[in-house]
């Protein structure tokens, strides 16, 4: 049987890791419209549900009872289940409708129902949906910092540059669960290094997350999870009612929360039902609504594989974001564990929350290589971080991040890190050396950074989590030993508990602890040229990645062979065996090198001496009046004594000419000049002189890359662009004096 | 735009407290790093979180702001407590008599009636749907 060798390519690409399956509804291995879905339906008698999703009373289960208590709003539910449904996903996407109006009538919807309604849109619907109902105006961004050695150090400097960045919330998670305490700490003393006002939290089993909130080491917590069928939720050691008691708990402690769903956990823990992902997602979001959560992280978060490996997975993955901002929470979009082996599928699946926008775009995106992120690895890493701001800017979309210097990151590194070691100081805890402190710094992960004696280390934590010490010896510390910012902006996010303004929906601080929430920063869209869009001094900042140049300025590289010529007056048309070069406006004065960076002096002299090789005269012209290559050459060839003439722009494209023909035409042309070497040159001298003597010459064959054209684009467009801005029509072209006159060896 | 003025903080900066009573303007990174001070000054107070709970509910948050009065009572329910009424109510760790005391202690000793209540419904449910201690060791067998 025969091969295709292209399959066989294709068979070794990155997608043909992923798995891909057919649906399988009974095992809930399906995304929408799983035969045990039920069809939507609501009954209220005095005040009370007594049929829901086709479903009576005497029925429900755990979730069922918890919903139907809880979640829908009675008020409204009987006006908005009597609306069609295709007519509630059409209001979705319609600019004129408010979205306050829509939210209204989502709020009195059953989770059947609210899955009817999005499966009526396409993946464009869904984003121009999410676009115009997510909570807050100002999208913004969450990442991931932790580390494999749980490396204090290392921990601080990372939640620096996270918040320095531009992340609005960092989370952190441990290793050894022991280390929770200094990990929360870590990471609240390098975020408020980075920038004041990011809100931190330390994703550990409930209670211990809960003790670090009531020791001020952590502002928010996002790890209340909830199962869409009663025996995976218990399988979560949880209930409704015990994830809803810790929500007011957390509250209590003016602790912001947000819980956790996703299609897909219900499928892994063998506990679907046969129920679809989509509609067990929607219980789960009317639980973290009942159970007043301000907001949810949701996008199948760790699960991503499964509903990717099944038809209209990602899509659902879009519409399980939707649903949560349907019924007014705040949703921080997934993108936080791998999605794909294939970066083309990895990009394509953030695009439908990056575009958009949402509240979190990331619940976690990995601000440090993916080998020391402790949650899996997210679907983007710190690898990953040029590329994003490179998207901002190419979509024109607030994506949450800026770009930043490596000095000043740097700096911010060390800094978070010694203030750390301040802290470990004034709790008594094994210190942070100098040298831990310059490997956090310049540290790409952590097996950059110097062991600890972990024993000690742990034995420290326990200390630190049971005995009287809190954030505010922290605060004390830092006041005290130089680095009163940070104590102040750690002082701030403290203080800020009293107030409780972040515990509102969608809330995140601005770098002068305002806060950015649902009640203050409420979405606003309602069609093109209203909504969120970057503008100003934020636009600017993501134009300015530092990759990006003034283009007026000419850049040259380090080579330092600088072409002198001297100008003898106007050219006169020549006689005899000759080799006319003739050279664009700017050769050798504005420009000295040709777009793959050869020195003009060098590119020259090879040219004078192929021609020299042949025994034949050269002289070279300056062509004035016009850039275009063609008009070079052929005014070149008019003026060459043997009719030959080799036309060269200072960007390095070259042509061979013969007088009379036309000025588009040639003997030999060599466009792509980013493909010429020295050694090119000189044999295009050689040429040129054989054409010119009349001897048989073997057209020269450049080699072809496909990435020239995306390398040299620019460039040459610059490089004509000065060339151009050197004409000065009607003037003659002048004959050349060469003053660096010798070749170097090729 | 943000629109400040809508912004709660800005409203109520004179009059917050935290939950020990000192006023927020009195709070001062100078005192802390004088020494002065605990967690508990940094604490929201029953107060401040009813108003938050307004401000949730006026914007359609009707839950949240639920959530904000239940919190409200539990502001001054010690952490171990808390932590235990949390533990309680997790699946198969309680008999119904056993909520049942939780709901009391709330109730009469915290003055959290809505927390009780809270309890309690979670306590008819788990009895219903199998979820009590006894219930789950029954099971087991």
């Amino acid at each position: 049987m025969s091969q295709s060798r292209r399959f066989a390519v294709r068979a070794a690409r990155e997608i043909n890791k992923d798995t891909f399956i057919q649906e399988w509804p009974e095992a809930g291995l399906v995304l929408l419209g799983a035969t045990a879905d039920p069809h939507p339906s609501l009954r209220l008698e005095n005040g009370q549900i007594v049929e829901m999703d086709g479903k009576p009373r005497e029925q429900f289960d755990m979730i069922d009872t918890f919903i139907a208590c809880h979640s829908i709003q009675l008020d409204v539910a009987e006006e908005a289940m009597a609306v069609d449904s295709l007519q509630l996903a059409r209001i979705l996407v319609d600019i004129h409708v408010p979205r306050a109006q829509v939210i209204r009538l989502m709020n009195g919807l059953t989770a059947a129902k609210l899955v009817e309604v999005v499966s009526y849109l396409n993946v464009v619907e869904m984003m121009m949906a999410l676009q115009k109902i997510r909570v807050r105006r100002t999208p913004a961004n969450q990442a991931h910092v932790t580390n494999r050695k749980d490396s204090p150090a290392l921990l601080a400097a990372d939640a620096a540059e996270a918040a320095f960045r531009g992340f609005a919330e960092i989370e952190t998670t441990v290793g050894v669960a022991r280390y929770a305490p200094w990990n929360a700490l870590a990471v609240l003393v390098g975020s408020q290094t980075g920038r004041g006002g990011v809100l931190t939290q330390c994703a550990v089993e409930e209670a211990m997350s809960l003790r670090l909130a009531m020791k001020g080491l952590t502002t928010y917590a996002e790890t209340l999870s909830v199962y869409g069928t009663d025996p995976a939720f218990i399988d979560g050691d949880d209930t409704p009612w015990s994830k809803g008691f810790l929500a007011s708990a957390y509250a209590s402690r003016g602790v912001k929360i947000r819980f956790t769903s996703g299609t897909g956990s219900e499928a892994l823990m063998a506990h679907a039902n046969g129920q679809s992902m989509l509609y067990l997602e929607a219980r789960c979001l009317l639980m973290t609504k009942g159970a007043g959560s301000q907001g949810v992280q949701n996008g199948s978060i760790s699960c991503i594989a499964l509903p990717e490996s099944l038809p209209g997975g990602v899509a659902a993955v879009a519409a399980e974001n939707l649903l949560a901002a349907m019924l007014g929470l705040e949703v921080a979009t997934g993108n936080d564990a791998m999605a794909s082996h294939s970066d083309i599928r990895k990009c394509a699946k953030l695009m439908l929350q990056f575009l958009p926008g949402s509240d979190f775009i990331f619940s976690g995106y990995s601000s440090i290589p993916k080998q020391d992120n402790m949650f899996g690895g997210g679907n983007l890493d710190a690898d990953d971080l040029d590329d994003y701001l490179v998207l901002q800017r190419d979509m024109k979309v607030d994506g949450g991040l800026r770009p930043v210097g490596e000095n000043e990151t740097l700096a911010v590194r060390r800094r978070a890190a010694e203030a750390l070691a301040v802290v470990f100081d004034r709790f008594g805890f094994p210190p942070i050396t100098k040298a831990e402190i310059h490997a956090a710094e310049t540290a790409y992960a952590s097996p950059d950074m110097p062991d600890r004696d972990m024993a000690a280390d742990l034995a420290a934590a326990e200390r630190f989590l049971s005995g009287p010490d809190t954030v505010l010896g922290a605060v004390q510390a830092l006041a005290k030993n130089g680095f009163p910012d940070i104590a102040q902006n750690i002082f701030e996010i403290e203080r800020q508990r009293v107030i409780g303004d972040y515990l509102q929906p969608s809330a995140i601080f601005t770098g002068r602890f305002d806060v950015l929430s649902g009640i203050n920063d409420a979405n606003d869209y309602m069609g093109p040229g209203t909504g969120y869009r970057p503008s100003g001094a934020r636009w600017e900042e993501i134009c300015n990645i530092p990759q990006a140049y003034d283009p007026r300025l000419p850049r040259h590289a380090t080579s330092a062979a600088t072409l002198a010529v001297e100008e003898c007056g106007e050219a006169q048309p020549g006689s005899g065996l000759e080799v006319v070069i003739a050279v664009g406006p700017a050769f050798g004065t504005r420009l000295q090198q040709t777009v793959n960076d050869l020195p003009l002096a060098e590119v020259l002299a090879q040219l004078r001496a192929g021609i020299a090789d042949e025994g034949v005269a050269a002289r070279v012209i300056k062509i004035y009046r016009t850039s275009d290559l063609g008009q070079i050459s052929f005014e070149g060839s008019r003026l060459s004594g043997s009719g030959i003439a080799i036309g060269t722009q200072s960007k390095g494209t070259t042509v061979i000419h013969r007088r009379g023909l036309l000025p588009l035409n040639n003997l030999e042309l060599f466009s792509q000049a980013s493909q010429l070497s020295l050694e090119h040159y000189r044999r295009i001298g050689r040429n040129a002189a054989r054409y010119a003597s009349g001897r048989p010459a073997e057209p020269l064959l450049v080699p072809v890359d496909n990435m020239a054209r995306l390398k040299y684009i620019v460039k040459t467009t610059i490089l004509h662009r000065h060339e151009t801005e050197c004409v000065q029509s009607g003037r003659p072209a002048e004959l050349l004096r060469i003053k660096t006159l010798e070749a170097t060896s090729v | 735009m943000i629109n400040s003025e809508k912004n709660a903080a800005r409203l109520h900066d004179k009059s917050i407290t935290s939950k020990t009573g000192v006023p927020l303007n009195d709070l001062s990174l100078e005192r802390i790093a004088a020494g002065w001070g605990d967690m508990a000054d940094f604490s929201i107070s029953r107060q401040a979180l009813l108003r938050q709970a307004e401000i949730a509910t006026a914007g359609g948050w009707r839950q949240l702001g639920e959530n904000f009065r239940r919190a409200a009572e539990l502001v001054n329910v010690p952490d171990d407590i808390i932590l235990q009424i949390y533990e309680g109510l997790r699946p198969f760790r309680t008999t119904a008599a056993e909520l049942g005391e939780l709901a009391s202690k709330l109730r009469l000793q915290f003055h959290a009636p809505e927390c009780a209540r809270w309890v309690e419904e979670a306590a008819e449910v788990y009895v219903s749907r199998g979820l009590l201690k006894t219930a789950h060791e029954n099971s087991d067998r």
